[in-house]
């Protein structure tokens, strides 16, 4: 084939281009780490990556989400647990005021019970990250200790009241899936939230004040039928007690069911970024042999051309 | 004795002197663009009866013009002309798009920090500085959509505008072709003259394929009739004027643009279809492309943005409308929206949320601030494949992403592999018509020791002429 001058140099052009448009192809791909620079570069693999990139953000929220609520059944368990200690020092207290040895202590025991009934309410106030965890879908504290008027069933006048709701705070840690993730007051603490505090205050008035609902002189002892009333009180405090720690078994066992699909979470994640790194990730191996293969073939046609574009007959004239 | 010798030595004289001057020509254009190689073509001048030896005479001058070729590869230069502007633009949209996307940037990235803020929001709706967070992020997707729909409506136009100033510069050109059929018509085959002005045809119709898919055809005098889309451009000494022509489609709105042919009346002939040259390619990028009103069954991207858009805002709209914000007390929810706007340009945040977080509806009944059920609702809905076509939020993008990296993919499989049939019929053409130095440099030689050895034949005429001169004194 007949070549002419001009376009020994053109395809001399068009060689070096492709030359070196690869080559920084191929630097790129060394500098990002990434063998996906353009859009257009594997259009199937594109559509692979942009499937892991969405599964993986996916499931790394779904991961936080329910590290974010494992976090919140802990601090649930915990105070589950200290409720549940709570209401056994209270039957250990009335069990003391039944005692013959304390018998004419039911004044000092009734302080002790109003300190417990403190307590108790503080408890039952608890929150975490912002919630008041036994609030229903309510905002603010919702166990209140107050004193009303008094009455001849309730001398004292004491009354825990609830200003929370009795609705379930749901949350969504799986796609689909949603679960209450707060215990609702009457779980716990009987008919409307309060029965339980009802029994303690009960306890109160009767170690505090008489039948006739003056208050108990200091070291006045009880009569046999108020501790008739108190013995019965034990019991149903101590129903209230394995009601709380069912609820306590229950969230551990909701912690652990999510604490192995968080372990699974994990593990699909990982497999997800090994499926996505296979299409978006540069083989540093490969690219760096490709880049020392293109160097190579682009000094070897840079000498090539700097000898034969340079000759010509004229040369020899 | 004759004194022909000198009569046939002068012929050869001024035809290696002619010969020489062709060469050098060769030698002088050889980068010339369009310049095809010449060669001179000498004949033995017949004598007259009984005379003895014949004197040389160039008879005209040969030019090289692969003519079978030049259309086969005009029409490639058009497609790949159009490829090129493909990939260019395209270039130009993936890097609006800020995709391929890589950490925290991108459309993708900011849905995900909705999301999460999303989440975030519904875990603790009361929280108001969660609820703030989750408008900043919401505004920050909607301005990026705003941002990519004006970047893409800004190259739209600039695209226009490119189109017009290379139709701008096509129009001189087609005038001057047609000047060139005159002048073509009247010179003489084989001159000097008619070879520069095929050379310059030859030239302007490369640029001219460039531009637009055109044919050519040629007559006996040289006369080259440029066609377009089966209309005539140029013929004899008269060329039609392209103007850029917008329409609006009052029904969709859409505007389009077309190249019209315009006669040299002024009145406008028809509108041409291209598909090819640069040209076609700036035009389907403007009327499909980037046409958000676009009808045909073409890949639009602002089209299919705007459509994920709608559908995106519409589907979080639809969520939030049953929900109620943190001082609703009323027993039906107030319908509140988080977006305004259905396209790139025009999402925002809705004016009331925007003002005050505590209007977001996250809680699914009144008076209970620490329920985000429709929080919830919304980010499950979002990460389920609830839009068209079976996709989640995220899904329905990189759908529209791939397919634009398909479209980049196919044109720049197209734009190689015009490139290399482009570079082989080059090469054809050249092989034909281009100038090589070391054939001028032989050529060089021959016609100088050619030259030299008329000039000695001249030599020893003149001596022989001095003899003669001699003996008769």
């Amino acid at each position: 084939m007949r070549v002419s001058w001009a376009y020994r140099f053109d395809a001399a052009t068009a060689a070096l281009e492709r030359l070196q448009t690869q080559l920084l192809q191929h630097q790129q791909r060394l500098a990002t780490g990434q063998r996906l620079q353009q859009l257009g570069d594997d259009p199937a693999a594109l559509a692979r990556v942009l499937r892991m990139d969405e599964l993986i953000a996916q499931t790394q929220r779904q991961r936080d989400t329910l590290a974010l609520l494992q976090q919140e059944l802990q601090a649930l368990q915990l105070h589950t647990e200290g409720l549940s200690d709570a209401l056994a020092e209270i039957a250990v207290l009335l069990q003391e005021a039944l005692d013959a040895k304390n018998l004419d202590k039911p004044a000092l025991i009734a302080e002790r019970l109003h300190q417990r009934l403190e307590d108790l309410v503080a408890r039952a106030n608890a929150e975490f990250a912002g919630h008041y965890l036994f609030a229903g879908t309510q905002h603010e504290a919702p166990f209140r200790l107050q004193r009303t008027t008094a009455t001849a069933e309730n001398p004292s006048g004491l009354q825990v009241t609830f200003a929370g709701n009795l609705q379930e705070r749901t949350a969504q840690p799986t796609a689909g899936g949603s679960e209450a993730l707060s215990i609702r007051a009457d779980e716990l603490f009987g008919q409307g939230g309060t029965e339980l505090f009802g029994l303690v205050v009960a306890a109160y008035n009767l170690l505090a004040y008489r039948a006739d609902g003056s208050q108990r002189p200091p070291e006045e002892s009880l009569s046999a039928q108020e501790r008739e009333q108190l013995q019965q009180l034990i019991p149903q405090l101590l129903a209230f007690r394995q009601r709380i720690d069912r609820v306590t078994a229950r969230t551990a066992e909701r912690q652990s069911r999510w604490q192995v699909l968080a372990e699974q979470l994990e593990q699909y994640l990982t497999q997800l970024r090994a499926f996505r790194s296979a299409d978006a990730d540069a083989d540093l191996v490969q690219v760096a042999l490709e880049l020392q293969k293109g160097q190579t073939a682009l000094q070897a046609l840079l000498q090539t051309l700097s000898r034969v574009l340079t000759q010509s007959l004229f040369d020899m004239l | 004795m004759s004194f022909r010798v000198l009569y046939i030595t002068r012929s050869a004289l001024l035809a290696q002197q002619a010969a020489l001057d062709i060469t050098s020509g060769n030698i002088a254009n050889v980068n010339t663009p369009g310049y095809t190689r010449r060669r001179p073509v000498l004949v033995p001048i017949v004598p007259q009866p009984g005379a003895q030896g014949t004197g040389v005479l160039l008879l005209r001058i040969q030019e090289f013009r692969a003519r079978y070729l030049e259309q086969q590869l005009r029409n490639t230069t058009a497609r790949h002309a159009a490829a090129e502007s493909d990939e260019r633009v395209l270039q130009r949209i993936t890097a609006i798009l800020g995709e391929p996307a890589t950490g925290d940037t991108g459309v993708a990235a900011l849905l995900e920090k909705f999301l999460d803020a999303l989440r975030d929001a519904a875990y603790n709706p009361a929280d108001l500085s969660r609820r703030q967070l989750l408008l900043q992020r919401a505004e920050a997707f909607a301005q990026a959509l705003n941002r990519i729909g004006q970047d893409l409506e800004q190259l739209r136009q600039e695209l226009l505008g490119q189109a017009q100033q290379q139709l701008d510069a096509l129009n001189p050109l087609l005038q001057r072709l047609a000047e060139l059929n005159i002048r073509r018509a009247s010179s003489p085959e084989g001159s000097e003259t008619a070879i520069a002005l095929a050379d310059e045809q030859a030239r302007l119709l490369d640029t001219l394929a460039r531009q637009l898919p055109i044919t050519t055809t040629q007559d006996e005098r040289g006369m080259i009739t440029v066609s377009l889309a089966g209309h005539v451009l140029v013929s004899g000494g008269s060329a039609l004027r392209l103007e850029l022509r917008q329409q609006l489609d009052d029904a969709s709105g859409e505007r389009s643009a077309q190249v019209w042919l315009i006669a040299e009346s002024g009145t406008p002939i028809a509108s041409v279809p291209l598909e090819q040259g640069e040209l076609g390619s700036l035009l389907h990028h403007y009327n499909v492309t980037l046409d958000g009103q676009e009808r045909t069954t073409g890949f639009s991207l602002v089209r299919e943005l705007n459509g994920w858009v709608a559908e995106l805002v519409e589907r979080i709209n639809a969520v939030l409308a049953q929900g109620y914000g943190l001082e609703d007390t009323g027993p039906t929810p107030p319908g509140r929206a988080l977006f305004q706007g259905t396209t790139l340009q025009t999402v925002r945040l809705a004016a009331d949320v925007a003002a005050d977080a505590r209007a977001l509806p996250l809680s699914a009944a009144p008076g209970q601030p620490d329920d985000g059920t429709i929080a919830w609702r919304l980010l499950d809905e979002l990460q389920q494949p609830v839009l068209s076509g079976g996709r989640t939020a995220r899904g329905a993008y990189s759908a529209i992403v791939t397919q634009l990296g398909t479209l980049q993919a196919q044109v720049q499989e197209r734009r190689q592999w015009l490139q290399m049939s482009q570079q082989q019929l080059e090469a054809q053409r050249q092989a034909l018509e281009g100038v090589n130095l070391d054939e001028e440099a032989l050529n060089l030689i021959r016609y100088q020791k050619a030259f030299e050895a008329a000039a000695r034949v001249a030599s020893v005429a003149a001596s022989l002429l001095d003899t003669l001169i001699r003996m008769g004194s």
